[in-house]
């Protein structure tokens, strides 16, 4: 037999008598580890730290549980942090604790950190900008025609889009219009999002204007073998991403895993509406023009050889 | 007349008998040039050019003498025609040719009648030639230029000169068919 049990047994009956005696007043109460470590700027707390913590707030507890007074007879017993703790353990280090106690604290005053982190709004707003910004254009072209919210969608699951077998039919999908105001799922495996938006500012990308038909699918074992394969949408970590107006994840490869789409001349849009402008070329390159006129034949001149002809020509006249 | 010009023997003094022989053994007079000059400018035109083309006719009969003038160059003919104008104390000469027009320029003449000059230029190439020559004064200045060509030819551009036209335009107007 376990030579502790009996002085369990006897740690037991103490704590029995103990919860049975009127509560008294309780100490001021610390403040939290948090606090401490955040009074002290510069400084995080370590693994070691927080064990030292733990333990002084184990210790440091029984006063603060015992300030107001109990009227439940159920009472909560901290538990040993470790095996080896309970041979140290006094009858003063027992802490009792009841469900009012712990339900009537106020909650932990918000400390600053050091390093305050985004809220909510504002990472919905850096992730998506451009989202919010067609949002908003959407709703100020087609307001709603009665405020009845938008019902959730259900938790169950919606049809997982298929993924796009070229990048012209992905670029399709990426041009559908989003349904405006759709709220976050609220419960449920995550779903395949219909469409993507990235800001193109940040992406280098640009949507072309002019749709393209999308190209019937083919039954080329070699193409969809090409396929980007099919990724289960990872749930949401917290509740920031999944607050996301009119988006969702991406439902397959990260956009920076697509190739690059180059736009060609026919995918620009028309320009008809301002008026068109020649490129010109000018020459530039010097022309050479010292013997542009070339004699063919000369005169023959009266060249007599002896005085005979000259005279002869001469008389002739 | 490929050979240099010899005019070794040209004139003859025969002092015994005080006579002069010329190229032909013909006899001749040595005329002071005034005396020939006041001779000629008192004599009538159709004389005094009737006497020049007798004087030219003797010197070109002395460059026919020594080779035939036609089958000769131009540098030779002129040389021979020269040679014969200077041993007859008329002064010495140079040919000029104007496109088609022969032009004889005589210089340091003794004889200033340009018409004159004019007469013993034409009965020299003729008889050196034996071909029908005319010549007409174009200008007496800076020499005595002398138009080598036909009669009509002749006669024409002295008729534009005596209009006015200078002698360089009725080259031009000869060689071009004016008329």
């Amino acid at each position: 037999m376990n030579p502790r049990i009996p002085k369990l047994e006897a740690l037991l009956a103490r704590i029995q008598t103990n919860a049975a005696q009127p509560r008294a007043v309780a100490a001021p109460s610390a403040p939290p580890a948090a606090d401490r470590h955040s009074n002290e700027p510069g400084t995080m707390p370590s693994a070691k730290n927080d064990l030292e913590l733990a333990v002084t707030q184990e210790r440091e507890a029984p006063p603060e549980m015992e300030a107001p007074p109990l009227e439940s007879r159920a009472r909560l017993v901290a538990a040993p942090a470790a095996e080896e703790d309970v041979e140290e353990l006094e009858a003063e280090d027992v802490v009792e604790l009841d469900d009012r106690h712990i339900v009537s604290e106020p909650p932990a005053p918000v400390v600053p950190m050091t390093m305050n982190p985004p809220s909510s709004a504002e990472t919905r707003d850096a992730l998506d900008i451009g989202a919010a910004q067609a949002a908003a254009m959407a709703a100020a072209a087609h307001p709603p025609a009665a405020e009845e919210p938008e019902p959730p969608p259900p938790s169950s699951r919606r049809p997982i889009a298929e993924p796009a077998e070229t990048p012209q039919e992905a670029q399709i999908e990426v041009q559908a219009p989003h349904p405006p105001q759709t709220p976050p799922p609220e419960s449920g495996k995550q779903v395949a999002a219909d469409a993507l938006t990235f800001d193109d500012d940040f992406t280098g990308v640009r949507e072309a204007q002019k749709p393209v038909a999308p190209p019937q699918p083919e039954a080329s074992i070699q193409l969809q073998s090409i396929r980007s394969p099919q990724v289960q949408a990872p749930a949401a970590p917290d509740e920031m991403e999944a607050d996301l107006a009119g988006t969702s994840p991406p439902p397959g490869p990260l956009p920076e895993m697509r190739s690059p789409r180059i736009e060609s001349a026919e995918a620009m849009p028309a320009v008809s509406s301002g008026p068109m402008t020649a490129e010109v070329t000018r020459p530039t390159r010097p022309v050479a023009a010292a013997n542009v006129a070339e004699m063919v034949g000369t005169v023959k001149p009266a060249s007599p050889k002896t005085f005979g002809e000259l005279l002869d020509a001469a008389l002739s006249l | 007349m490929a050979n240099p010009l010899d005019l070794s023997g040209s004139v003859r003094f025969d002092l015994q008998s005080g006579t002069v022989r010329l190229f032909d053994d013909e006899k001749g007079v040595v005329v002071p040039a005034s005396v020939l000059a006041a001779l000629v400018k008192a004599s009538p035109t159709d004389t005094r050019a009737q006497v020049a083309r007798e004087l030219g006719a003797h010197l070109g009969r002395g460059v026919a003498k020594r080779g035939a003038i036609l089958e000769a160059g131009l540098e030779e003919a002129a040389t021979a025609l020269a040679a014969q104008l200077a041993v007859g104390g008329l002064g010495t000469c140079n040919l000029e040719r104007w496109g088609k027009a022969l032009v004889v320029h005589v210089t340091d003449s003794p004889i200033d009648d340009a018409s004159f000059v004019a007469s013993v230029i034409e009965g020299a190439l003729s008889a050196a030639s034996a071909k029908a020559v005319s010549c007409t004064v174009l200008t007496g200045d800076n020499g005595i230029r002398v138009l080598v060509a036909s009669e009509r030819g002749a006669l024409r551009v002295r008729g534009w000169i005596e209009q006015g036209t200078s002698w360089s335009d009725a080259l031009v107007r000869l060689q071009s068919g004016g008329s």
